[in-house]
């Protein structure tokens, strides 16, 4: 989720709040400091004016009338922005498993060289697997998928508990992979652009 | 409602729509005009701000946190404003009710008058009883109280339907009343500031005001001038009481800081007798005015017959000192009296006289001694209206009393002849008496009545004992014979006094001389010729004439008691003569010939000078000097001692010159009963005449003059007794004669006691129901002790209590 809109709402509905507050002393014929109640008033345009470019930025094309209409549209947008946060997700996995693929893995041992395929070949058909799960895919620690592997190979115990366990419990396959590859071992194929 | 309250609300609750729906607008994240919103919040502001300083106004401690708080506040200052509302409008027809009230209306015809005022008096009744009511009073259109009448008579229809159709609806009897209202029949009271609101105003009403204080204070001073006739003394003296009340309350008016009410009438010198030609319902108008204005003027006026006033004629030189006009008639007339007595000047208008003998009272109460046009004097006890100048013509009563006179005389002096020598031995043994103590004189002369010489014996020692009795007896016989309110100013005539004190003695010596000489005569004859020889020579016609003068009086006397008799049953005649006649019956033969003298003892001896003079000179002068020479005289008289009222009554009878003084003797002298004891005495003689019997009779009521005058019981008008009245005590309504619904008046004979309690009262008609309650409520009323010579007395009135169950 964007965490511009709940606190624009949030700025939006606080100072509506105070200037609500201060029209009903207004209208109770109670004395107000107008200066202040001028100053909230200013306070709630501008956050009814960011809320309004947020929405527009979601959904240009969006129009509503009242609080309602724009609580709806709002919903709306928050479900466009998770569906493409789980699709982001997906891609990433795939991503990840189309770089372990494009590999190659060296070693001064055949039998090695094997094991260390089989354990590639076993990862990324997991992380194929996940990313054609139903629903909301398990969100793959680390960094872009091209950097993945350096970044994976790189991870300390005890330091890099956190991320470590994350990916044993979540992605129990990637983590034998990168268990086994000392970085020296992995070798990308350089696509050569003709 | 007032419009305050919607408006400000309003005002602040437009001001805060624009804000409340840009709040929406901006929780939806509309786009909204801040400006615009600002200046609304603004007004809101200041809306809000207004809204507290009128509650603030109303309510100066009104607390309230919310809106709703604030429509509490509001709705209860809504309510006070409606009661105030309410207040205001009964206050509004208050005033108007007040201003109805206040207002006069004029008319010429009384009958519309009357009219009007009566649609007045119900308007008004329906403008309280609309303002009173529970609730809200109806609204009554038009302007303020002070410009109402003004406006509703100004209503016409068809163009002020509304107006007047809602009065006639709400007010019917106001509208009544308008309805029969014309605007110049309308005079409005007007408030004292709105006359003040310029400077002209202020010095035109400076200016009326002082009118009215000049006007007050001529009046009074005419009054002051003028003289009171009547053959009453009792009504004389009621009438310069009532005069002196009018008076005092002509110049407490004039002295009034905020002006002196107007008196309605003519200029001071028309003034009395404009008013006592003032009739009702004529003049009601005015009577009003004069009663409401002036009580005692009125009681005055109402009191007094134009005949009995005597104006004094034009007024003197006066100064504009207010306090110099009041006494310079006193001043005047003092001058007028000297010149009077000194040159015998016939005065334009009777003058008063002090009199001697009696006690000084320092105000207008007193007998009034009148000069008539010859210098006569003649006490205002039987004065009469005086003559006109140049009236001199006797009446018919005149000359009767002329004949009287002349019939007296001729007597006397037959008496006078018969019994002068055995008077002279009597009146030596007499005068020792009298100067040794005179009350002893009259049982003396009783034990000596049935001797020969007794006629002359009860003349001269009568003559003798009231010349020289002590003082207090002297004034015991002039305050006997003086009327019941005449409180007589003593002032010693040092000048005059010693001259007519001796001249009248002397006149007395002579005559008693004369007398005794005659009676010396007729004696010898009866004891040398027996009781027969009266029947010859020359005492058969002195004798026949005193029988047939004896037996005419006695007529007179039973013609009198008759009279007597028939006034009695008149209440108010009653009333007066029992203020004349002693209220002791057992008494009133001896007092009445007392009382016959008073009408000669009043006159000053200032007037019995000329009356002595003339009477000793012409006849009898040479024997009167020749028995003075042969008889021994009684004590000498001092010269300053005064001549008391009974030497004034020793005089000869002779002419009265005022021609209708005879009528007004002739009235007291009926009020005067023969003696029942049948003495020989001229009950009611002429004035200056003797009659023999009143001297003795006075001789022997010397002794109970004195007390008598400490028990006297003078009779007072109802109307003088209700202005003595200090407390009454209202009746207690009996039962038994509310439920009978009984009504009506009962009428009291009571007594005022010398210290204002009622002594005695008794019923002398009226329902017997009614009777108790009133003589109850009576008996607890005090009045103003009734004063004689200074003296309290007891006075006999009669009261009426009216019982109306209303």
């Amino acid at each position: 989720m964007i965490p511009l809109w709940p606190s624009t709402i949030a700025s939006l509905d606080d100072s509506l709040t105070l200037l609500s507050d201060s029209l009903e002393k207004l209208k109770a014929a109670k004395p107000v400091n107008i200066t202040e109640v001028i100053e909230q008033l200013k306070t709630a345009a501008e956050a009814a004016r960011n809320l309004r470019a947020l929405v527009s930025a979601e959904m240009p094309e969006a129009t509503w009338q009242d609080r309602a209409e724009l609580d709806v549209l709002i919903a709306e947008i928050q479900k466009r922005i998770e569906a493409r946060h789980i699709e982001e997700l997906r891609a990433r996995l795939l991503a990840l498993a189309a770089e372990l693929e494009r590999g190659t893995i060296t070693h001064r041992r055949a039998v090695r060289v094997t094991q260390l395929n089989q354990l590639r070949d076993a990862a990324a058909k997991e992380l194929r697997a996940q990313a054609a799960a139903p629903g909301k895919p398990q969100v793959l620690p680390g960094p872009e998928p091209d950097e993945w592997l350096e970044w994976a190979c790189g991870l300390q115990e005890p330091n890099d508990t956190e991320s470590l366990q994350t990916l044993r419990k979540e992605f129990a396959r990637l983590d034998d992979f990168v268990a086994n590859l000392e970085p020296n071992m992995w070798a990308i194929k350089k696509e050569i652009l003709v | 409602m007032s419009s305050i309250w919607p408006s400000a609300i309003g005002s602040l609750d437009d001001s805060l729509a624009l804000p409340y729906e840009s709040v929406g607008k901006l929780k939806a994240a509309n786009p909204v005009n801040i400006e615009e919103i600002i200046q609304q919040l603004e007004a809101a502001a200041e809306s809000g701000s207004k809204l507290r300083a009128s509650i603030s106004a109303e309510l100066p401690d009104a607390s309230w946190q919310n809106r709703e708080e604030l429509q509490a506040v509001i709705a209860k200052i809504q309510k006070l404003e409606e009661a105030r509302r309410i207040e205001q409008l009964r206050s509004r027809l208050l005033a108007v009710a007040t201003d109805l009230e206040r207002g006069n209306i004029v008319h010429r015809r009384a009958a519309r008058v009357t009219e009007l005022n009566q649609f007045r008096e119900q308007a008004i009744k329906e403008l309280l009883t609309q303002g009173g009511v529970e609730g809200e009073p109806p609204t009554l259109p038009g302007p303020e109280a002070d410009q109402w009448v003004e406006w509703a008579c100004g209503l016409q229809e068809p163009e002020d339907s509304d107006s007047l159709e809602t009065l006639r609806q709400t007010f019917p009897q106001l509208d009544n009343f308008i309805a029969n209202l014309e605007p110049d029949m309308w005079k409005p009271e007007t408030p004292p500031e709105a006359s003040l609101q310029n400077a002209q105003d202020a010095e035109e009403r400076k200016k009326a005001i002082e009118e009215r204080r000049s006007r007050l204070s001529a009046l009074a001073t005419e009054l002051e001038r003028g003289s009171i006739v009547h053959h009453r003394v009792l009504r004389v003296n009621e009438l310069n009481y009532l005069r002196d009340q009018a008076i005092k309350e002509l110049r407490s008016q004039a002295k009034l800081p905020s002006g002196p009410k107007t008196l309605p009438g003519p200029e001071a010198d028309q003034w009395i007798e404009w008013a006592c030609s003032l009739r009702e319902p004529q003049d009601a108008e005015a009577l009003q005015t004069l009663r409401k204005g002036f009580a005692r003027l009125d009681d005055f006026i109402a009191s007094l017959e134009p005949n009995m006033w005597k104006a004094a004629g034009p007024p003197p030189q006066t100064s504009p000192d207010e306090g110099r006009a009041a006494d310079q008639p006193r001043q005047e007339r003092a001058a007028s009296e000297t010149t009077a007595f000194e040159g015998y000047v016939a005065p334009s208008r009777p003058i008063p006289i002090n009199l001697k003998g009696a006690k000084p009272s320092g105000g207008r109460d007193k007998p009034r001694v009148q000069l008539s046009r010859d210098g006569s004097a003649v006490s205002e006890l039987e004065a009469e209206p005086v003559t006109t100048p140049g009236n001199g013509t006797p009446s018919r009563s005149d000359e009767e009393i002329q004949r009287m006179q002349a019939r007296e005389r001729e007597l006397l002096s037959r008496i006078r002849s018969v019994v002068a020598e055995p008077a002279r031995s009597f009146d030596h043994r007499i005068g020792r008496r009298g100067t040794a103590k005179a009350s002893s004189a009259p049982p003396a002369i009783a034990e000596e009545q049935a001797e020969p010489e007794a006629i002359a014996a009860a003349v001269s020692a009568s003559a003798t004992a009231a010349v020289m009795a002590p003082e207090p007896v002297k004034a015991a016989i002039t305050t006997q014979t003086l009327p019941r309110t005449t409180p007589v100013r003593v002032v010693p005539d040092e000048e005059d006094q010693p001259s007519v004190t001796a001249k009248a003695s002397s006149a007395i010596g002579s005559a008693r001389a004369a007398v005794s000489g005659t009676w010396t005569e007729f004696a010898t004859d009866i004891r040398d010729g027996g009781v027969g020889a009266i029947w010859q020579g020359k005492w058969r016609m002195p004798v026949v004439g005193a029988t047939v003068l004896v037996l005419v009086l006695v007529a007179l006397g039973a013609v009198y008691w008759v009279h007597r008799a028939r006034a009695s049953n008149n209440p108010v005649k009653a009333a007066e003569t029992a203020a004349v006649t002693p209220s002791n019956p057992a008494s009133t033969g001896s007092v009445q010939p007392a009382i016959s003298t008073d009408a000669v003892s009043a006159a000053p001896a200032s007037a019995v000078k000329p009356q002595a003079d003339k009477q000793a000179k012409p006849k009898d002068q040479a024997k009167e000097q020749n028995a003075a020479a042969k008889a021994p005289e009684p004590a000498p008289q001092p010269a300053t001692q005064p001549v008391s009222a009974v030497d004034a009554a020793l005089r000869l009878p002779q002419p009265v010159p005022r021609s209708n003084a005879p009528a007004a003797n002739k009235e007291i002298a009926k009020e005067e009963p023969a003696p029942p004891n049948g003495a020989t005495g001229v009950a009611g003689s002429v004035p200056g005449g003797l009659p023999a019997s009143s001297v003795i009779n006075v001789v022997k009521d010397l002794s109970a003059a004195e007390p008598r005058i400490a028990t006297q019981k003078v009779s007072v008008s109802s109307g003088v007794a209700q202005g003595m009245l200090v407390h009454r005590v209202a009746p207690q309504y009996p039962a038994q004669a509310k439920q009978a619904r009984l009504q009506g008046t009962v009428v009291l004979q009571a007594v005022i006691g010398k210290d204002g309690s009622v002594t005695s009262v008794h019923a002398l008609r009226g329902n017997p129901v009614l009777t108790q309650a009133a003589i109850d409520a009576v008996k607890q009323w005090r009045y103003k002790p009734y004063a004689l010579n200074g003296e309290p007395v007891e006075a006999d009135t009669q009261i009426s209590v009216t019982f109306s169950p209303q």
